[in-house]
């Protein structure tokens, strides 16, 4: 009896103190939540949309692609971001496309891919080679397009690949 | 833990407090917390950052843990610490991302790894569960005022000597690499500490 007592003593008070710091957490989140949205927007901003779209200076948000303008205010590009699911978890990625549906850059935003396999996608050497190409292009080897995976990686490049694809189907609709 | 009664030092209040700055300096007496302390004191800008958390995770646990002391058995004392530990290095781990960007980057995955600190859970431990709120908080303060001083000079040592500058100002033309890589931070945290071991040695003779 002595020790059921114990046990539900200790269970109340472990309970009551958790509670109580996740109730504080979820207000100090509910704070901070707007800002880190913004702080990873302007993240986005600064140093996405000016590497896949450099033409651009001025970036004006349609509702779902950003519009790139250069100084004389003629549309150079778009940049669109697509998410799709990688090996490790959700992989959101920038594609930036100049008039003629051609890829600029490639830019990763996030990615949760396996530290030294799956992560060589972020590679300047994977990523350059969706520079300069076109739909028909983007494809493997193997199926007729001209990219190559990552060896190891397979999961993360096709992960990667599909979603550049979807940009394109997007761009389309 | 407490020194509170040794002879020489009067009030409790500044036992505690001055305690965690030389005697029980963490990193360089109890040469506890050595981790982040190696990784991010490269620069000053990472040292003062890193600082400001532990501080923060450290003053309110130290609270927090002295007024639940009460009615927490001993039992579960390290998981009540945890608890309230990782409480607040979430805290400060979604301000820091809401309001410091850069810091963030830098700093990285040691914000989380507040959370193993052992100067904030031997701190809860050693002193805020034996000892009053108010003494605990000045007990939280000290000992975060020693951990900024050690990171603060091994910053500024390391970023003179490992990157040749300083407030932006180039002053060696070819900096020593190693002191910016972890052998750096080694040699900087020895010398230090031989220095704060003759000082309080030399001070206890007296």
């Amino acid at each position: 009896m002595k020790l059921i007592s114990k046990i539900i003593s200790y269970s109340v008070r472990l309970t009551l103190l958790c509670s109580f710091a996740a109730g504080s957490l979820a207000l100090v989140y509910m704070k901070t939540l707007p800002m880190i949205e913004y702080q990873k927007k302007k993240e986005e901003i600064e140093f996405g949309r000016k590497k896949v779209l450099p033409q651009a200076s001025i970036f004006k948000e349609e509702e779902n692609y950003v519009a790139g303008y250069n100084e004389k205010n003629e549309i150079v590009g778009k940049i669109i971001t697509s998410n799709i699911r990688g090996y490790g978890g959700n992989i959101r990625l920038m594609v930036g496309m100049d008039n003629e549906n051609k890829i600029i850059g490639v830019k990763i935003l996030e990615q949760y891919e396996t530290p030294g396999v799956g992560d060589q996608i972020l590679d300047k050497k994977f990523l350059s080679q969706f520079e300069n190409k076109d739909e028909t292009d983007i494809n493997f080897r193997k199926d007729g397009g001209k990219i190559d995976a990552i060896t190891g990686a397979t999961i993360s490049s096709k992960a990667l690949l599909k979603g550049v694809q979807e940009v394109f189907k997007y761009v389309k609709e | 833990m407490s020194k509170s009664n040794k002879p020489g030092i009067s009030a409790p209040g500044t036992a505690a407090f001055l305690y965690g700055v030389l005697k029980g300096n963490p990193v360089l007496v109890l040469m506890i917390g050595l981790c982040p302390v190696l990784a991010v004191s490269t620069s000053i800008f990472n040292a003062v950052g890193m600082s400001i958390a532990v501080a923060f995770v450290l003053i309110g646990s130290n609270v927090i843990i002295s007024l639940v002391r009460k009615r927490t058995p001993g039992e579960i004392r390290i998981p009540v610490f945890i608890i309230i530990i990782s409480t607040f290095v979430t805290i400060v781990d979604y301000v820091i991302r809401a309001y410091s960007p850069e810091l963030y980057r830098q700093l990285g995955v040691f914000i989380p790894l507040i959370v193993v600190n052992c100067i904030v859970i031997g701190r809860g431990e050693a002193f805020a569960y034996k000892n009053t709120v108010k003494l605990s908080f000045l007990d939280g303060i000290g000992t975060s005022i020693g951990f900024f001083i050690v990171l603060f000079v091994i910053g500024l040592l390391r970023q003179l000597f490992g990157k040749g500058e300083l407030l932006g100002k180039v002053i060696f033309s070819k900096p020593a690499l190693i002191m910016i890589l972890p052998p750096g931070g080694f040699i900087t945290i020895g010398v230090l500490m031989g220095i704060l071991t003759y000082y309080n040695l030399k001070k206890s003779k007296v």
